[in-house]
């Protein structure tokens, strides 16, 4: 569902019923469509689910298809009723609808940003196991200060080194944490910043 | 021996110092939380609950719970003086609590924001505690349908109070129980949904959607808000004055209903702090002495908003302790940190000696905490507003470490950490496409719960649907989940009927004079 102060023709709009665009079709009913699909997907997986059926006794199937039932049956519900209410092609039902959400898109001012926090944190869980905790923590924390709106290189440096060990000492040393140690050399800097924070 | 005798232990447990510093550092977390915009609450109590594991019982629940009562608390500050709202709960306080501060009566609008937490806290939590017990006495004459019953009330009540569109909110809440059913079923020992993977296997950790959902995906909306930097107005003073006698008195009637609505709204699924914020401010609004002059700047409109908030948090701990529901996302965190403890709350909790101990200990340290949070507020405050001006680029970072490792801490396991950061992005997904989180979590911490009750109803009445309406304590709960389903549609079919027909008088309006 887009803004009402968006031009695209509306669902609900009389003229705009027949030349309804395909990607506003799309934004409208594909989740529903998308979600009915994966349901039916989920309903024949947990019909493959394997048990000793005692007689008479419900299976450990239908919980979960009970539940997708619902789920079909919810999106099924509300791809009748926005087509119902675009046939009835009043201003009214438009601004109704418009009201009611649907799987409308409220894009960030900084999608990016989304995006490359996302991936720096799974450049972080990957690294993790590699560059040992502190390492990988320094970058990580760089990143996302970064990502953030810190825009100062030394600053932003510092800050990550003393954060971390900070981090450091506070999961190995007060909480017990058993972090990753990294493999070759990382090992021996995690081995290092171990000894600086007090644990042996 | 009897609940009051309960009640005086749980205090003396409370000043226990291991108790007390969980208490103080609760507080301080929950104020820090709260004065951050865009951090709620829920993310303070699910931050700390990885900490939580090497704890006892006792002491992680207190820790949590303060975190939540202080929650509700610290926001006034920064509304008060700053017009900026921490919370969401907090943003009918600013409409009055601004105008007073431009007037130069900030200190007097703190001192009515501190004086109705006081009494909301204090009030709500007695009324609750004596409700307490018969609670527990009529929840332990459930059986496992009126169990069903109650959680599927829960899980309606937070769908219909969830967001704008209800099939939106059932979708999510259907997609919070699918992913309960994951892994190993608890009856027939089968494998359900693990394609395979014996990552799945053992389920997915409800914690780690907590900390995902709530803290993880709340961290990447901060990062796609953009840098904000927070220019704080320059304010005379940020000390409280506290109202005389006869002023407090003047407004009995204020502080009677809204306490009132806090802690019956509390009770109530999914009614949180920010629905009763607002709906005892709108109450307050309609049926008040001066209810026309609320939003000038007048002590009601912060009275009420805050004494509502505050009691709330009451209302909510309550059922989870003597049900084992919970009503709220910082409700379902604590539930979390019980079940991480092998401890299901609920009413055989009151039965047992010692875990009914632990319970009116943690009942004590409500009454601890709003006066504690009411202290700090009054002392401490200053310090705390300074969180205002950390770069927000650092606060993100160190928040973001806290949910990984934290949830890191739990088994050192990395694939909980990987369940963490899907968790993050679809929370921040469903965020964009307007699928309210909150019923998707309970649906997946509530789903066991639900699944179990109803699978042992089906099979003690041999596949009797009717079993769930049978009881008259079951009846009316299913009952009232159907109502809390159908009431928002018809509402909404009336409103939208009801604007047509204003369009249809307006076209004819403009043709007519075009005529």
């Amino acid at each position: 569902m887009l803004d009402s102060s968006d031009n695209a023709p509306m669902p609900g709009n009389a003229d705009s019923g027949s030349s309804m665009s395909a990607a506003k079709w799309l934004a409208d009913f594909g989740p529903y469509v998308f979600i009915i699909c994966v349901g039916i997907g989920l309903y024949y997986i947990a019909d493959q689910i394997s048990y000793a059926a005692v007689p008479g006794q419900m299976g450990p199937e239908r919980w979960p298809k009970i539940i997708i039932g619902m789920l079909i049956a919810v999106c099924g519900f509300e791809i009748v009723r926005r087509i119902a209410v675009a046939r009835r092609g009043s201003a009214a039902s438009t601004q109704a609808d418009d009201t009611d959400g649907g799987f409308s898109q409220q894009m960030e001012a900084h999608p990016l940003l989304v995006a490359g926090a996302s991936a720096a944190t799974v450049a972080y869980l990957l690294l993790l196991d590699i560059c040992g905790f502190f390492v990988a923590t320094v970058l990580y924390l760089g990143c996302v200060m970064w990502l953030g709106g810190i825009r100062r290189p030394i600053f932003v440096s510092l800050m990550s080194v003393v954060l971390s060990f900070a981090f450091s000492f506070f999961f190995m040393k007060l909480i017990y944490v058993a972090l990753p140690l990294g493999e070759g050399p990382f090992a021996k800097i995690s081995l290092v910043v171990m000894t600086l924070v007090g644990v042996r | 021996m009897d609940s009051f005798d309960l009640l005086l232990k749980g205090f003396v447990e409370v000043f226990k110092w291991q108790d007390m510093i969980a208490l103080v550092i609760g507080l301080c977390v929950g104020m820090a939380v709260s004065v951050l915009p865009g951090l709620g609450l829920v993310m303070g109590v699910v931050l700390a609950l990885p900490f939580t594991y090497s704890m006892s019982l006792e002491t992680s629940i207190i820790l949590l719970t303060a975190i939540y009562m202080s929650g509700t608390y610290a926001g006034c500050y920064t509304a008060i003086l700053y017009k900026i709202p921490g919370e969401p709960m907090d943003v009918p306080l600013l409409w009055d609590g601004w105008g007073m501060t431009m007037r130069g009566e900030a200190a007097k609008a703190l001192g009515w924001a501190l004086v109705a937490a006081l009494i909301g806290g204090l009030v709500s939590s007695a009324v609750m505690v004596s409700l307490a017990g018969p609670l527990s006495r009529l929840a332990l004459s459930f059986g496992a349908p009126e169990y069903f019953a109650a959680v599927f009330f829960g899980l309606t009540t937070v769908v219909a109070l969830a967001g704008k569109s209800l099939p939106n909110a059932l979708i999510s809440m259907c997609i919070g129980l699918l992913i309960s059913t994951i892994g190993i079923d608890s009856t027939y020992g089968s494998e359900r949904f693990t394609f395979g993977s014996d990552v799945l296997l053992n389920g997915v950790p409800f914690v780690m959607v907590l900390v995902g959902m709530y803290g993880f995906g709340e961290i990447l909306d901060k990062i796609g808000q953009g840098s904000k930097s927070i220019t704080l107005p320059a304010v005379g003073s940020t000390a409280t004055s506290l109202p005389s006698w006869s002023e407090l008195w003047g407004l009995r009637a204020t502080f009677a209903r809204s306490t009132a609505i806090g802690t019956l709204l509390g009770l109530i699924p999914g009614a949180g702090a920010t629905i009763s914020s607002f709906v005892s401010y709108g109450i307050e609004r309609q049926y008040g002495k001066r209810g026309r002059q609320i939003g000038t700047g007048i002590p009601e409109g912060i009275v009420a908003p805050q004494i509502a908030s505050t009691a709330s948090v009451a209302g909510h701990m309550v059922p989870l302790l003597t049900l084992g529901l919970p009503g709220s996302g910082a409700t379902a965190v604590i539930l979390a940190a019980f079940l991480l403890h092998g401890v299901q709350p609920g009413p055989f909790m009151l039965k047992n000696p010692e875990s009914a101990q632990i319970v009116y200990t943690i009942l004590a340290s409500m009454f601890v905490s709003v006066i504690g949070m009411c202290l700090l507020g009054f002392v401490w405050i200053r310090l705390v507003i300074k969180v205002l001006k950390v770069p927000q680029g650092i606060l993100i970072a160190v928040i973001a470490l806290f949910a990984l490792i934290g949830a890191f801490a739990d088994r050192n396991s990395m694939s909980d950490l990987w369940i963490v950061v899907v968790f993050g992005v679809i929370a921040w997904i469903m965020e964009r496409v307007k699928l309210p989180v909150a019923p998707m979590v309970l649906g997946a911490i509530l789903g066991p719960i639900a699944e179990d009750s109803f699978t042992r109803s089906m099979i003690t009445f041999h596949d009797d649907w009717t079993v769930f309406f049978q009881s008259p304590i079951s009846a009316v709960l299913m009952l009232l989940s159907l109502v809390s389903l159908v009431f928002p549609m018809i509402k909404s079919a009336l409103q939208s009927r009801r604007r047509s027909r204003q369009v249809t008088l307006v076209e004819a309006a403009i043709s007519a004079n075009s005529g």
